[in-house]
Formats: structure tokens, sequence, C-alpha cells
């Protein structure tokens, strides 16, 4: 199927990055959520959105070329990628590839926050569940304001948030305070997963139950986005030649300066996580 | 003409004769009893879970991304996984439906496949098993190794009966058919030299179970801890952690039977948080300790269906979930009819890959539904390719008389 198209580069703005100049420059600050679901993890996508971020190239997007006007000490846009669900080793070959890192040193414009580690500490505890909330945000916070300290507005990536919100007792709203807060200091990436038995509309009525937690947070998050990409299997099942279909679309909030480019594509991932997009 | 000595073994090329105290090598095939790979020197130090994967013989590399990986002690688990194994530091559901026990098969093969690494050598042991919820009798029953089928026990009686020194096997030396013998042995040597070549680097990563014997002797205090659940999930994680660190020059098999089952578990500690929170740590444990442990779970979908949450959040939380799923009665029954002279064939149900370790989590879209078929046999738990069975006899008996009729009936209207 895909071995007679041409490989297509990933565009989200109309300006044809994955991630806006406009963005990184202006004073707005925009919130990108990423949806997946079973059998389409986002990694690949993660680090091509951080490689976006700093350098201004993306592995899976050739045609943006080679940027020789960033590295990884005059970055593009400092970077800092947290997350819920994976520890440092798990990236640590890929940035290693892609950003040309070490994702062990955090001394540089992109750093990786463990906070598998951090919520295990909590929990270990049992400390109350909205100073473990606070306490976790603010290991969040004290990153980002380091990589500002430095000029640039930081880009933050976090992944699943809503393991905190199903793993310690806190309400959604709570969640939702503490994530916008650090939307207000930077562009904020969001990584959930939409799983069918974790989504369903009339659920968030039971506002304590796994699924009324979970669809609560996806949905309410989903109308404060200015971008949604979602990727998920092909509706045909396994197939050898097409690992899935990403989506982009607009989100309700409408930006000002820069449009979202919506399109639809098919991605292939080798063994190496490297991808190729095509045109669906 | 040459003298041997009376304590030297008879057919050995080199008499050897052991110093007091220590156990002579055995020749030819002892089976039941792996030999040891490596010795330690007598003062070393034990080492350390870092080096774990390097030194440890029921390690290898992954065969997709050369991470550290051990068996499952079923060689078709370990080929479905796609590392030939599961590499340490991650996890494995096992989902099953219906009232069928087969992930039970499964956990104790992997439990039988850690308690004979750790006999490899008496001197170092080298692996724990931890399993939590269930008592001791969970272990009473763990296969043993296949000593083969009767006929081959049988002949391998007689091989050691020949070795033996009597009277008879002296006398058969200096027979007129010992020529042949001798031909026979050179035919067996090169039968020998052919399997060396196939043995692998890792000679004792895998072993082949027979699910109907247990293991001799059964596994003790020192093997297999038992962790019982308590008030809470999280004391129970702190304890496992407590275990991991006492055991840290070893590889540490943890195995959860029957999770969430109200057997096992106080229905106050099946509560959606408390058991996200409790495979959080799991998760969490087992990145930390990433070259020393891995995980095992069996949950019933009876109990807690795949289209409800708790479920979908259990499944994102592991790195890998394989389903069994028992054949429909009337499907079972078809096989046994198509396959009525050809038993062995029937398997027992579909085998679903939902996710697989490390793979799934790098993108791969590794879903595969249908695709594959089990059946728990004697000495090995078979994955196989799924196909639908043709029934050939009765296609054939249905067709073939119609046929007949109907070109009987064309010739005569020709």
């Amino acid at each position: 199927m895909t071995s007679q198209l041409q490989q297509q580069d990933l565009v989200v703005y109309n300006d044809g990055q994955i991630v806006s100049e406009k963005l990184l420059r202006g004073e707005y600050n925009s919130l990108t959520a990423i949806t997946h679901i079973q059998g389409t993890a986002p990694s690949w996508l993660l680090t091509g959105v951080a490689e976006n971020c700093l350098l201004g190239t993306c592995h899976f997007s050739p045609g943006l070329g080679t940027n020789l006007a960033f590295s990884a000490n005059e970055p593009r846009s400092p970077v800092l990628f947290a997350s819920f669900y994976q520890d440092a080793a798990f990236y640590s070959k890929t940035w290693k590839k892609h950003l040309g890192l070490d994702i062990a040193s955090q001394t540089g414009n992109a750093r990786y926050l463990d906070l598998m580690e951090e919520l295990m500490h909590v929990l270990s505890r049992g400390a109350d569940p909205k100073q473990s909330l606070k306490h976790v945000f603010d290991k969040i916070s004290t990153e980002v304001q380091k990589l500002a300290a430095k000029g640039a507005k930081p880009s933050l990536i976090i992944e699943a948030p809503e393991l905190l919100l199903h793993t310690i007792d806190i309400e959604v709203d709570d969640l939702l305070l503490s994530l916008h807060k650090l939307n207000e200091k930077t562009n904020l990436t969001l990584v959930m997963s939409i799983d069918r038995p974790l989504i369903e509309a009339h659920s968030i009525q039971d506002g304590n139950g796994l699924r009324g937690k979970h669809s609560s947070l996806v949905l309410k998050l989903l109308h404060r986005a200015n971008t949604i990409i979602d990727i998920h299997p092909l509706e045909t099942g396994h197939a050898n030649d097409a690992t899935g279909v990403l989506t982009v679309s607009k989100g309700p909030i409408p930006l000002d300066d820069v449009k979202v480019q919506e399109g639809a594509y098919l991605y292939l991932l080798n063994k190496e996580g490297s991808a190729r997009l095509f045109f669906k | 003409m040459s003298f041997r000595r009376r304590g030297d073994i008879v057919g050995s090329a080199v008499p050897v004769r052991s110093p007091p105290g220590v156990v002579p090598v055995q020749r030819g095939p002892a089976v039941g009893r792996p030999v040891p790979t490596a010795t330690r020197p007598l003062g070393a130090k034990p080492a350390s879970h870092e080096n774990i994967p390097l030194k440890h013989p029921g390690v290898k590399p992954s065969v997709f991304s050369s991470v550290p990986t051990i068996s499952t002690g079923s060689a078709d688990l370990d080929r479905v996984l796609g590392h030939d194994g599961l590499p340490l530091g991650q996890s494995l559901l096992l989902e099953e439906n219906g009232t069928t026990d087969f992930s039970s098969t499964l956990l104790k093969l992997f439990a039988s496949q850690g308690i004979i690494h750790n006999r490899l050598d008496p001197q170092r042991p080298n692996t724990h098993i931890v399993v939590i919820g269930p008592d001791q009798s969970w272990a009473k029953a763990l296969p043993g190794l296949y000593k083969g089928s009767s006929r081959e026990q049988k002949k391998m009686q007689i091989q050691q009966n020949e070795t033996k020194i009597s009277v008879s096997n002296l006398s058969n030396e200096n027979a007129p058919n010992r020529d042949m013998k001798i031909a026979w042995r050179y035919g067996g040597a090169k039968e020998a030299k052919n399997n060396d070549t196939s043995v692998s680097t890792h000679p004792n990563y895998t072993h082949t179970f027979d699910i109907t014997s247990s293991l001799i002797p059964s596994p003790n205090s020192s093997e297999i801890t038992y962790l019982s659940i308590g008030d809470s999930l999280q004391s129970t994680t702190k304890q496992l952690e407590s275990i991991v660190k006492h055991n840290i020059d070893k590889v540490v098999r943890i195995i959860v039977p029957s999770f969430l089952n109200p057997a096992l578990f106080d229905m106050r500690l099946c509560q959606h948080q408390q058991v996200i929170a409790f495979l959080y740590s799991l998760r969490a444990l087992l990145r930390k300790y990433a070259r020393s442990t891995a995980l095992v779970i069996s949950l019933n979908l009876d109990l807690f269906p795949r289209d409800s949450a708790i479920v979908a959040m259990m499944e994102k939380l592991v790195d890998g979930v394989l389903e069994l799923k028992p054949f429909e009665p009337i499907l079972y029954e078809y096989m046994e009819r198509v396959y009525k002279n050809q038993p062995t064939k029937i398997k027992h149900g579909h085998l679903n890959i939902t996710k697989q370790p490390l793979i799934s989590d790098l993108g791969m879209m590794t879903i595969k539904e249908m695709e594959f078929s089990f059946k728990n046999g004697r000495k090995r738990f078979e994955i196989e390719e799924w196909s639908i069975p043709v029934e050939e006899e009765e296609d054939e008996k249905s067709q073939n008389p119609t046929n007949h009729e109907s070109q009987t009936t064309t010739s005569i209207e020709f």
C-alpha cells in the first residue's frame, strides 16, 4: 500500500512546521493535545516534536532539512520532557540518535524529567493527595523556570498526566488548574490515551469512577486545545506496510497568528523507531 | 597389554582419579541434572545486579533489541513475545477467558524455569521467585524437567546400565559383536557432533518441562518467597522492594497469579485507585531494578472484562499483554471431528497478542487477534499460527455422490 506512495513531511501549521515559529516566539502559549490508543504508542512522535522544538529539524520530516541555525547549545526553543509513563532509559537511545543528546545529562537546553520515580515516592509516602499534586507540579515548575532563565520560552511535553489523576485521590479540576498554570509559562503538549473503554461522554456525571474521571479530563483538555494530533491503528487491523493513521485537526480554541493545517497521514514505523509518513 | 586400576571409570580415554571430597564429572547426558556452566572461585565476591545479565546462564540478549532477556519456560511463548523471552525490567499480563486455567500453567513454567536456573550451580544461586497472593501450596505442583518419552527413558536406562562395572559388561567388551558396537558408537559420535553445531551459546537459557511431573525437590524458602496481601497493596510493594534489594545479585522473577481474584484479594483492595497505584508502583519498581527483575501477572477476564476501564488501565501499565481465549465448545467439537485420526493437532484456543514488551511502546502496531492458537501439551505449551481446519473427508463424501449422479445424468442427456 504505502510502498507506492511518496513520503511526506508532517505539517501541523501553515508555515510548514510541526511546531510553528510564531508560537515559539509569540506571547501566546499554545496547548497541543496528542491522543492515542492501544497499539499506537506515540513515543516516536514525541521524539520528533522535541527534536523540532529544539533543533528545528525532524527525523521523519526530511523536507525540514538540516537547520544549521540551531543546536543543543543555541536551541530554537528549550524543551522539558516530563513523563509519568516512561523512564529516561526508554528514550535515551532515540534522543542520542535524533537529538544528539545524552538524556542523563540534565544540564543542557533539553531536559528529561522522570516523573515515574517522583510519583512512586509520593505513593510510598502516602501523603495528602493535594500536597502530592503540589509536590509533583512544583518539581515540573522548577525545571521550567531553569529553562526559562536562559531567555527563550520553553516547550513542555507531559506524557500521560492521566496517571496522576488515577493514582492519587485528586479532582479533575485540580489537575486542570495545575496544568493551566504551567501553560501560562510554556507551550504545552499533553499526551493522553483515549482507549474506548476509558472514554464515555455520559460517564462524566460519575465523577469518582475511573471512566468518569478519565473522560472528564480528556474532554475538558480537548476543549481547551489549539491543536489536536491523534494517532490510531488502521481500521482493518495489523498490516505490514502501514502502522497507523495520524490525523491533525484544529482544536476548539483558534490561533491568531498561525493556522493549523488539517490533514491525515498514513505512517510506517521500522524496527529502530524511525517513521515515514504518506498522505492518506 | 594394559591394566586399569579398579577405581577408574571403565570406558574413559584418560583415567582420572578424583581427589577426595570432589564429585567426579559425569560422562554422558545427565538427565534432570543440568551441568553447571560457570563456577565461582572461592572467596570471590557475589556479582552485583549490574553484572547479572552478563553472568547469568539464563539471560541472553533479545533478538529484537539486544536487551537482557529471560526465558518464560515456554519456547513458543518466548518466540511470541518478540524477544525470544521476556526482557528484564518488563512485565507481562496473561488474560484468560472462561473457566479454564491455562495461564496458571504458564506462570508455573515461568517459576520452574527460574528454579532450574537457580539450581544450575548449587554454590551460586542466581534466581529468586516471588509469588504475590497465594500461599505455599501454589508451588507444590511446579512442573519438573522433561526426561524424554518412555521409550527414550528406557534407552537411557540401558545406556546407564552399560556404563556400570559388572561382569556381564566387561565380558561384552570382548564379545565378537564389539566391532558393531564401536561402529554404533561412532555413529552416535557423529550425531552428537551435528547436535553440537546447533547448540546455542546459551545452552541453559531455556528448558523443556513436563507438566505431568513435579519439580523435585520442591522449592524451598531460599528459592521462593510468598508475599501475602496485607492491609494495602502499597505495603505489599514495599515488602517486594525489600526482597528485591535482599536478592540484588540475583534475577528476581515476580509472579502474581489470579490478580484481583476475590479468593486471594480483599475486595476493599480492588478499588480502581488502589489497583492502578499498585500496578504503577510495580512498573516503577521494575524500571528501577531493570537489570534484575521481571513480572508476570494473570487475570481472569470473566471477573474484569476487557471492555472495562480498569482493564484498559491495567493493559496500559504493563509492557506485554496476551489473551488466552479457549475455543467455543462448537469449534472444539468440530476440531475433534476433523482431527479424529490426528488428535495431536487439536488446539485448545486462540492466543491474541495485544501488546509486546518494548516493541509496542516504540509505537509498533502489534495487535494480532485470532492469528495464533495454543495447545497445552504435556511437554510443550504450543503456540502456532491459526488456520481453520477443513473437513476434507466429509466434503469428499458429500461431493462425490452428487458429482457422480450429475455426471451420469449429464451423459444420459447428452
